[in-house]
């Protein structure tokens, strides 16, 4: 009797085990699904961010991860999925900070260009100056012959 | 014995065999599988010491440790012989180290970006300074080009009169010029004259636009006439215009003066006064007192108010055009009851007078030209009809 009662106590507590095992997976496969959404929507923004192209070898890499961490989920292979969810994550991270850099470059490019302009029209000024100081005294001098 | 000595050979081979597997074994089994290419990669990157400098660059620090700890992770799990984990870690490791590179290249660019800012900005004052600069001489250039031109100017007049002075010794063109004032002179008094007759119909007041800018060109002309050398052509011409806006000006005032003038017959207004009111009023209620004009308006009120009827409504708005039309006569306004408590209705009558003169005021009248007064029962004029008495009477005197 107390065998029997062992048995049946050993196979509920493997019920258990395994429902919330199975449970456990399937809650992390529709969390990967949340994530794959969530990723390719800051793909996208970034993409439309990335102008210079910089990071678009890049883009295209974290594009392919989420497609094989898609085919991997509807395959049952939520570990392997994971894995390549990991990678895009990261490589949303490295594909951010290559945009903004590059973005900071351009400005930077800009800044460095008005800097130049803004030399050439002082010096553009100064000419002008010259001119008109010479004009001045010309005239200065030709109103005195008439007083 | 011998049996032992004819086995030992074959058991000595055995145990070779034996030795030699177990060997063999044992090393495959200590032997392991290539290294994968991603974690040779981040070796190979980590044995350059340009990788640890990413580390100083703020921001790439927190990538650079976490690449680290990956490549170590790789290697652990490489150790152990899990091959696609060690690979997994070692291209996170490359990714966070490349994270960190695009951090310092963030850094990088940002002070390249504050140097380039700090030098636009050392540069803006002097640019300012330079416009300003620019600036200011124009306009010293354009003033003394000002300057010039009109001292050429007057040193051509100067000449030209040199000249003509040199020629009136001997030449006719000095009695020319004589004559040619005299003309301009004679036009002046035209324009006076014009003047005059504009004034003469009160043009500066029925027609002032007109009057005022004939009045500007009379002395514009006055003052070219005083300055020397005279513009003979160009006082004439103006001469001409000023005439011509006189003569207008005379034109536009006639009916304003000739109102005026009409206005200046007292007897003759008062007449006018009389008709108008007693078309409105009717005969009965319209009388002349000595320089007045008792303008009656019977039932203006309901008995013992002050509000008017609407009878006394339509009464005041005739007497508001009256009163606008003839707007040189004063007007007294008298309030009026039938029979009741003397005390009161003198106090009511007071009340009907002031409501009349309100509503005239809010109509347009000047309050100064209004008096009033409460005359109370006093007067009965309607003695067999009550509410007739409950009236004003209105005075125009001139």
């Amino acid at each position: 009797m107390e065998g029997t009662q062992r048995r049946v106590w050993m196979a509920l507590a493997m019920i258990f085990v395994i429902g919330v095992s199975s449970t456990a997976i399937a809650s992390a496969a529709s969390r990967y699904k949340e994530q794959i959404t969530a990723f390719r929507g800051e793909l996208k923004t970034q993409a439309e961010a990335d102008t210079g192209g910089l990071a678009a070898d890049d883009l295209l890499q974290v594009a392919n991860w989420l497609d094989e961490s898609e085919k991997l989920l509807a395959e049952g292979k939520t570990d392997e999925a994971g894995y390549r969810l990991k990678r895009a994550e990261y490589g949303l991270d490295l594909t951010r900070a290559l945009v903004a850099a590059s973005q900071i470059a351009g400005k930077a490019d800009e800044q460095e260009k008005a800097y130049a302009e803004v030399q050439g029209q002082i010096g553009k000024l100064n000419k002008e100056i010259e001119q008109l100081q010479a004009r001045k005294a010309e005239l200065q001098k030709e109103i005195n012959t008439y007083r | 014995m011998n049996d032992f000595k004819h086995t030992r050979p074959w058991r000595g081979a055995v145990s070779k065999i034996a030795l030699c597997a177990l060997l063999l074994t044992s090393f495959a089994a200590c032997s392991k599988p290539d290294k994968p290419k991603e974690l040779l990669e981040i070796e190979a990157l980590w044995q350059d010491p340009a990788t640890r400098q990413v580390k100083d660059i703020p921001g790439a620090k927190t990538y650079y440790e976490e690449s680290r700890k990956f490549r170590y992770d790789a290697q652990d799990a490489y150790n152990e012989g899990e091959v696609e984990l060690s690979r997994e870690y070692a291209i996170y490791s490359k990714l966070r180290y490349r994270t960190a590179l695009a951090i310092a290249k963030q850094f990088q660019a940002k002070e390249r970006l504050d140097a380039a800012n700090a030098k636009v900005g050392t540069l803006n004052p002097e640019l300012t300074a330079a416009n300003q600069e620019r600036n200011k001489l124009n306009d010293e250039v354009g003033a003394l080009e000002r300057e010039l031109a009109v001292a050429k100017r007057k040193k051509a007049d100067e000449d030209r009169r040199k000249a003509a002075l040199a020629k009136s010794g001997s030449g006719s063109s000095g009695s020319d010029d004589a004559a040619k004032t005299k003309m301009v002179d004679d036009k002046i008094r035209q324009v006076e004259a014009a003047r005059n007759s504009a004034m003469a119909v009160n043009a500066q007041e029925n027609a002032a636009a007109t009057y005022n800018r004939a009045n500007n060109q009379l002395n514009s002309i006055k003052m070219m006439r005083a300055s020397s050398p005279i513009n003979h052509d160009m006082i004439m011409n103006t001469a001409d215009a000023a005439i011509r806006d006189f003569q207008r000006a005379a034109q536009e005032a006639q009916p304003g003066y000739k109102e005026q003038v009409a206005k200046q017959d007292p007897a003759a207004r008062r007449a006018a006064l009389m008709t108008t009111a007693q078309a409105i009023f009717g005969a009965e209620n319209v009388q002349q007192e000595g320089i007045g004009i008792r303008i009656v308006a019977p039932g203006s009120f309901p008995t013992g108010s002050s509000s008017m009827t609407s009878t006394g409504s339509r009464y005041l708005e005739a007497l508001v055009k009256l009163a606008k039309d003839y707007d040189e006569f004063s007007i007294t306004i008298e309030g009026f009851t039938s029979r009741g408590d003397a005390t009161e209705n003198l106090s009511l009558s007071q009340l009907r007078a002031r409501a009349a003169e309100d509503a005239m005021v809010k109509a347009g009248i000047k309050k100064s030209r209004i008096e009033t007064k409460g005359q109370g029962q006093e007067r009965i004029r309607y003695p067999d009809n009550r509410s007739r008495n409950e009236r004003v009477e209105v005075i125009f005197r001139r």
